[in-house]
């Protein structure tokens, strides 16, 4: 298995790794995924005034998955939540070059954000 | 350290070979010896060439080599066929056996641990017509006697286990079942590409009639193999190919003299040097263990005492199994067989002691030889511990801690 410059970057230096802690009303987080399937993905966000301040993810699974989820997390700080519900997993697809039968990992990812955007609005803010 | 160059990973020049059970390198003094055995001032005429000199000297060397293989297991050198490598072996003894006697028994035994080699020779047998049983071993890789004895029929006509397991160096003690199906008349098969020269073999003792042999595991080149056939009692199989009859007609073909001047060679090495090679991998194998058991969780897949001393397979529960391989890729070291490990499958052997295709998967093997030096155990355990605290303290936790608690977390 050869894996891109890119995700090797990634996996072995993963910047936004972790978890956050703040204010719970600011905080949001959502995962996706099941280690039983191979891939799972979690974010974690502090949003303030419509905007993500502070992105965070853990993950289990390939260095794919592990880097996707990283760049992701880094992507996310700085944009508004509007603006990350745009993510779209086949141009984080094509960034880290990853074969075609990786593009489920990213699927995770996707649904991971989703998780944490939609654990988000539900807290009303 | 032991370190080999790899031009694919120029950030990395070098890696830790801890995959000997994969294959081996050629020792230099074997190399040396088949190196003598090809150009126009060496060895290179045709060994069956009886009608002059330099064909007779060839020869000479192939007998010498075949005298350097039946010492290491007891054998005599009548007994010992020249193969392309223990698949081939595996392929002639068993399909060859099954074919022979097809018209008096049509059932086989074997383990679901076998190399493919074996059980893909079984599945053609099946499609021809045979019968074959698959004995499941313990959750420690072990078959039981009573296994076997309740699996055998009147009509079986070969037993095939091997002596030393690929992926987790679990020995199966040979002699008892060796003895049983003596007894019975069935004859016994042994795949030992893994234990040759590696822990003691001894083929009159352990009442063996077939036994697989490959050159490069054991530092000679690949290529080569060798099966025992045993002649007392008479062993008779139906040949895989025809031709010029070399070999008993068993596997015609002219002989490569260099590949086998090397099994020789690498044969006679191990066998001068297999007491304290053992033991010396022994006691690295456990200050690998022992150093892998500072993580918790981890499990030795295996048993806890009849196993070979190179090998040690490790599930390391909650890292995923690619992303641990590619955390220790200045290691060379494989998630099970290489022949298999394409696929990305979780590994079949670990599957039938019962691991979860999830344990499975998060599994290692390391397999270590003689070039492996302590150095190289005390970089794979300081390696191997930071990595998989790495990826674990990256997974997501399965139950949230208290101050994450706020937290809602689908999915």
């Amino acid at each position: 298995m050869r894996y891109s410059s890119q995700v090797e970057r990634y996996f072995d230096d993963p910047p936004n790794a972790g978890v956050l802690t703040g204010p719970a009303e600011r905080l949001a987080a959502g995962r996706a995924g099941d280690v039983r399937h191979g891939a799972q993905v979690e974010f974690h966000i502090l949003v303030d005034e419509g905007l993500i301040r502070e992105a965070r993810f853990r993950a289990y699974g390939c260095p794919c998955t592990i880097a996707a989820a990283a760049r992701t997390a880094e992507l996310l700080e700085g944009l508004t939540v509007e603006a990350a519900e745009e993510f779209d997993p086949h141009e984080l697809a094509a960034e880290l070059e990853l074969p075609a039968d990786k593009l489920t990992r990213v699927l995770v990812v996707e649904d991971a954000i989703r998780a944490a955007l939609a654990d988000w609005r539900s807290r009303g803010s | 350290m032991s370190r080999i160059s790899d031009p694919q990973h120029m950030n990395l020049s070098h890696a830790v070979y801890l995959d000997y059970a994969a294959t081996t390198p050629v020792d230099p003094r074997v190399a040396q010896r088949m190196a003598a055995c090809l150009t126009l001032d060496a060895s290179f005429a045709n060994p069956a060439s009886d009608s002059h000199l330099p064909g007779r000297a060839a020869r000479e060397l192939v007998e010498e080599a075949r005298l350097k293989v039946a010492a290491l297991i007891n054998a005599s050198p009548e007994e010992i066929i020249w193969t392309s490598g223990a698949t081939e072996s595996d392929n002639l003894a068993i399909a060859g056996a099954a074919r022979f006697h097809r018209h008096e028994r049509r059932h086989i035994v074997t383990t679901r641990t076998e190399h493919k080699a074996v059980l893909d020779t079984c599945r053609q047998l099946e499609r021809e017509g045979f019968d074959v049983s698959y004995l499941v071993p313990d959750r420690f890789g072990h078959i039981e006697l009573r296994q076997l004895q309740e699996a055998l029929r009147e009509d079986t006509v070969l037993v095939s286990i091997m002596h030393v397991n690929n992926e987790t160096g679990v020995v199966q003690e040979l002699s008892e079942i060796g003895a049983l199906c003596r007894e019975r008349g069935i004859l016994f098969h042994v795949d030992a590409a893994q234990s040759a020269g590696k822990i003691p073999i001894d083929v009159k003792a352990m009442c063996v009639d077939l036994m697989s042999f490959s050159a490069h595991k054991v530092y000679g080149p690949k290529g080569a193999g060798a099966l025992y056939v045993s002649r007392a009692p008479l062993c008779r199989l139906s040949p895989l190919m025809y031709g010029g009859g070399q070999e008993r007609g068993l596997r015609p073909g002219t002989l490569a003299t260099h590949q086998i001047v090397g099994m020789g060679e690498a044969f006679r090495i191990a066998k001068e040097e297999l007491d304290q090679e053992g033991q010396r991998l022994g006691r690295m194998r456990d200050r690998l263990w022992c150093g892998l058991q500072t993580l918790p969780g981890v499990e030795m897949n295996g048993h806890p005492t009849l196993r070979a001393p190179g090998i040690l397979n490790v599930c390391f529960p909650g890292v995923e199994g690619e992303a641990l391989l590619f955390a220790l890729r200045p290691l060379a070291v494989s998630s099970g067989s290489a022949c298999n490990s394409s696929s990305g499958e979780a590994s079949y052997v670990l599957r039938a002691m019962g691991r979860s295709d999830q344990l499975a998967q998060s599994s290692l093997r390391f397999s270590l030889g003689r070039f492996t030096t302590e150095e190289d155990i005390d970089y794979v355990i300081e390696l191997t511990t930071r990595q998989v605290e790495r990826l674990r303290s990256m997974a997501p936790k399965q139950e949230l801690s208290e101050d994450e608690g706020c937290l809602a977390l689908g999915g």
